[in-house]
């Protein structure tokens, strides 16, 4: 071994030593919230608090001041639907707010690892000192792909958890108690798991006994560490990243009876794998990003006061799946769901369903939305009728593409206390609404 | 040193200049002023990763590119630096109690943790036994179904049974109606009562209805549902007694545009009677909540539903002895709260049944219901110190101290020792979809009086449970026991529980002992 290579052996092994000491309980490292590995927007700061889009020169004449500048900004729209003209939002972010519940078999990131988890029935156990029939084997296989130099440490029997399993039944039972046990490695006849995530690709089974039933969901927890930088094989921090420190000081808390009780804990990231029945509308599982990932996000908040509204990497599928989940239900006028919508209401909570804040109200949304001409829509618009004759506008649908087939627009809206929530196809061919359209409106 | 720092100023100053006159930079542009000036100019976007490999690159070769990014350089002056990308921040400490050797209660647990929200939560106890049931309905937010989970505390285990789906088959949660009660009768059973709605109620075919199931050990396993109810969608509360009768409070449809009230009873022998609709004119998403006070022949139901009328809230209180077979009494009244106007929609309702210290062998039961107001945020109590019989003026628990401010969820305790009726409520946001900071707070009142401490516009009271983002908060408390059980919905997805002792939220004042608190 030359002088320069026991340098380099020297250095990491340093190196580990320090990450492994750093973890103090150990575990892998989470250095930001997971994502899913598909290509996936990211919320983003947008406006002022974010990056400029664009800087326009204007010229003027020297004596009325000379050329000045426009600078524009993403606006929060564009965090999702790129805009067609300039340049796409930058992306992505190490803060994102994405979520933590994902598909078996979906690869995410957890930076600097690629998990992927899947799990499997096993046999049922007989054993003594186990009822029969009362528990199973399972088995939970973990695929790392560890981006790091050095290994991490993942304690599996502390780490890993079948949450949910679904009975013979069809009931679903979870437990937070489901996890590797001397008991289950000596009946699944397997060695206990490394301890240790080496560098590159590598994949691991766990079982675990539970009752009776097929796996439903599955934990894995990370120590949080946002402060932790990782070695890698090459920079992939972006240029201009500040060192993370905290931003700013923790709220002090309100002097008070038991305050001397207060305590913390160490921040673990909890991410889960499920067996959900989820099918997106005409895409692929990754052609949707982030279906699953929309109302969690917990532990990457950290008590954060919801700064970033957006808990979801929206599509228009999505709204449009959203839209069309509330069809049937009753239409109460004022009503802002989701038990009940009036027609601006169902707009504005299917719309905060994917993070975009968009008006209440058709007088809040009319006149301060962004306006579309009819060539240019796109599912998720908003279409404003004058149902009365009255001259102004009185009733909002949300066009949601070509629902039937049959190449014509369609729309779902809360369209009366009688009719409630309801899609109406081929609305521009409509003897009804057709005359009654005045005009459309967009949050992209 | 001085020059170090002024090299990068200066170009950075001339690239703004140049900026200010010409087309915007390219990023290869900017990235050759990063280069030369060692910092990644302030104003510009982040850019793609680059690698930049250093002069020096040390004894290893081939020399490793760097890992250390481009400072950002400083702002113009009078400039403020926005940091880019936002960094993660710290978890702050968050109020939590210590671990305690607990007398039939626990420390904090989560009872369930599933990818999807909690979209509600039912606490119930033993009637005169300190252990406790939960019912959460979990909204999938995708395909599969909503589903209803029980978990039961055993009393000798001292272990949370696995959370247990409750509604399968036919009686599996609509998409429209998600709702679900627990209560413990005195032979230990659990009972759990669901509501099931078609998805689609415009035609109700098949029709709505209301199921029910019990276990009969500690949650293990249970029973196979039953339909008690058919043409009904919510279920408000369920109460029990030691003999086994159960009432259970429904919001049925009256037609397919009207929905009224109507209460269920089981009788001890496990016979569901036929539920007896109220003529009250209810929404389908109103709410009440209901207790029975006695045991036997004396056992009477008394309830609480809050509809609206004319713009303004009513509250319909209900009661029925449950021997006698006649109609369910009804009383309509007006709500009307001090300190400011309320909204329409009363939610979030809780019911209690406390016995005061007394010489009187037979003393008459309080009872106080406690909600929160929808639009205004308040809290608010409903007090009566004779069984139900009658009541005293609407008190206002706590309001909003500021505007925005929601306190969404109150439930009511009792401590005997102190004689004082407790209210644990949540501040100060709502959000079911989102995890805003909003923990506990406690007010605490001399039954009756109308008054509660401390005080709308004094310093609130947070509880160190541990909750950092809750949402609905419920309590549960066997017959004037010092403890109670306490469970919310954490950060959307997990249903927290914890046993807690009402003395160690009773200020010592309040005690009318010589030594203060006991």
């Amino acid at each position: 071994m030359s002088r320069r290579t026991r340098w380099m052996v020297t250095l990491l092994v340093v190196a580990q030593l320090g990450l492994i000491l750093a973890c103090g309980s150990g575990g892998v490292v989470a250095t930001r919230g997971p994502r899913w590995a598909c290509p996936s927007p990211t919320p983003l700061p947008y406006g002022e608090a974010g990056p400029i889009k664009e800087i326009i020169t204007h010229t003027r004449p020297i004596t009325e001041g000379g050329d000045w500048e426009e600078i524009i900004y993403y606006a929060e729209w564009e965090q999702e639907y790129p805009d067609a003209g300039g340049p796409p939002f930058p992306s992505p972010t190490p803060y994102a707010l994405v979520g933590t519940s994902y598909l078996f078999g979906q690869r995410v990131e957890v930076w600097p690892v690629h998990v992927q988890v899947d799990a499997s029935a096993g046999p049922p156990v007989t054993s003594p000192g186990v009822a029969a029939g009362s528990q199973q084997l399972y088995y939970i296989d973990i695929t790392w792909d560890n981006h790091a130099l050095e290994p991490f440490v993942m304690p599996y029997g502390e780490r890993v958890r079948l949450r949910a399993v679904t009975s013979p039944a069809g009931a679903v039972l979870s437990d937070a108690r489901w996890g590797m046990t001397n008991l289950s490695l000596q009946l699944a006849n397997m060695e206990p798991p490394p301890d240790l995530v080496p560098p590159g690709v590598s994949q691991v089974r766990i079982p675990v006994l539970a009752p009776p039933g097929e796996p439903e969901t599955v934990d894995l927890l990370f120590a949080a560490n946002p402060d932790y930088v990782p070695l890698l094989p090459t920079s992939t921090t972006l240029p201009g990243t500040p060192t993370p420190t905290v931003g700013g000081a923790p709220p002090t808390p309100t002097l008070a009876p038991n305050d001397e009780l207060r305590a913390s804990e160490a921040p673990l990231l909890t991410v889960q794998w499920s067996n959900a029945t989820w099918v997106p509308p005409q895409a692929e599982p990754c052609a949707d990003p982030g279906a699953l990932t929309d109302w969690s996000g917990e532990e990457v908040a950290w008590g954060v006061p919801a700064a970033l509204q957006v808990a979801a990497p929206p599509g228009a599928d999505r709204l449009i799946q959203i839209v069309l989940n509330q069809v049937g239900k009753p239409y109460i006028w004022g009503a802002k769901g989701p038990e009940a919508f009036d027609c601006s209401g169902l707009a504005t909570w299917s719309y905060a369903q994917i993070g975009i804040n968009i008006p209440q109200g058709t007088a809040g949304q009319w006149p301060h939305m962004r306006p579309v001409e009819q060539h240019a829509l796109q599912p998720g618009d908003l279409i404003f009728f004058d149902i009365a004759g009255r001259g102004r506008i009185d009733h909002v649908g949300v066009l949601a593409g070509d629902l039937d087939g049959d190449g014509r627009w369609d729309m779902v809206h809360a369209a009366s206390p009688r009719l409630g929530v309801r899609a109406d196809y081929g609305v521009f061919e409509s003897a009804y609404y057709a005359p009654r359209i005045r005009g459309f409106r967009t949050a992209r | 040193m001085l020059t170090h720092l002024f090299r990068p100023m200066l170009l950075l100053l001339v690239l703004l200049l140049l900026a200010g006159c010409a087309a915007p930079l390219t990023y290869a542009e900017v990235q050759a002023t990063a280069q030369v000036t060692g910092c990644w100019p302030d104003p510009f976007p982040t850019p793609r990763a680059v690698t930049v490999t250093p002069a020096d690159s040390g004894p290893v070769e081939p020399p490793l590119p760097t890992t250390t990014p481009y400072p950002r350089c400083p702002p113009a002056p009078g400039a403020t630096q926005v940091p880019w990308p936002t960094p993660v921040p710290n978890p702050p400490p968050y109020p939590t109690m210590e671990p305690r050797p607990w007398q039939g209660g626990s420390d904090q647990q989560t009872t369930l943790f599933l990818p999807s929200n909690v979209l509600t939560i039912d606490l119930a106890t033993h009637p005169t036994e300190r252990w406790a049931a939960v019912g959460a309905v979990v909204w999938s937010g995708n395909r599969d179904p909503e589903r209803a989970f029980v978990s039961v505390y055993h009393p000798q285990s001292r272990v949370w049974s696995p959370a247990h789906q409750v509604d399968i088959g036919p009686s599996q949660l609509g998409r429209y109606s998600r709702t679900v009660a627990v209560a413990i009768s005195g032979d230990r059973t659990v009972h759990a009562v669901w509501g099931m709605s078609d998805p689609d109620f415009r035609d109700n075919d098949p029709p709505s209805g209301i199921w029910a199931g019990s276990s009969t050990d500690f949650g293990t396993s249970w029973s196979p549902p039953l339909r008690i109810a058919s043409d009904c969608r919510r279920v408000n509360d369920l109460a029990a007694t030691l003999d086994g009768t159960l009432v259970a409070q429904l919001i049925c449809n009256d037609g397919p545009d009207r929905s009224v009230p109507a209460l269920v009873v089981r009788r001890p022998d496990g016979t569901w009677l036929p539920p007896e609709r109220l003529p009250i004119p209810a929404w389908y998403f109103s709410e009440g909540s209901l207790v029975i006070v006695g045991e036997g022949d004396d056992a009477r139901a008394v309830g609480i539903l809050f509809a609206g009328q004319g713009g303004l809230p009513m509250a319909y209180l209900i009661s029925k002895r449950l021997a006698d077979a006649g109609p369910w009494h009804v009383e309509a009244r007006p709500i009307v709260a001090p300190g400011g106007e309320l909204g329409e929609r009363m939610w979030h309702v809780r019911g209690l049944v406390f016995e005061r210290p007394s010489g009187d062998p037979q003393p008459a039961p309080g009872i106080i219901f406690t909600w929160t107001d929808a639009e205004a945020g308040g809290a608010y109590a409903l007090t009566s110190l004779d069984g139900g019989l009658s009541w005293g003026p609407v008190e206002r628990i706590a309001a909003p101290q500021h505007a925005g401010e929601q306190l969404a969820f109150v439930a009511p305790a009792y401590d005997p020792a102190a004689d004082r009726l407790v209210a644990v409520w949540t501040c100060c946001a709502f959000a079911l979809f989102a995890t805003p900071e909003t923990t506990h707070y406690a007010s605490w009142s001399v039954p009756g009086s109308g008054v509660w401490r401390p005080g709308t516009d004094a310093a609130r009271v947070p509880l160190v449970f541990g909750a950092r983002s809750a949402f609905e908060t419920v309590i549960a408390q066997a017959r004037n026991s010092r403890s109670g059980w306490i469970a919310w919905i954490e950060r959307q997805q997990r249903v927290e529980l914890r046993s807690f002792e009402l003395n160690q939220i009773v200020p010592v004042d309040q005690y009318q002992l010589p030594g203060g608190q006991p």
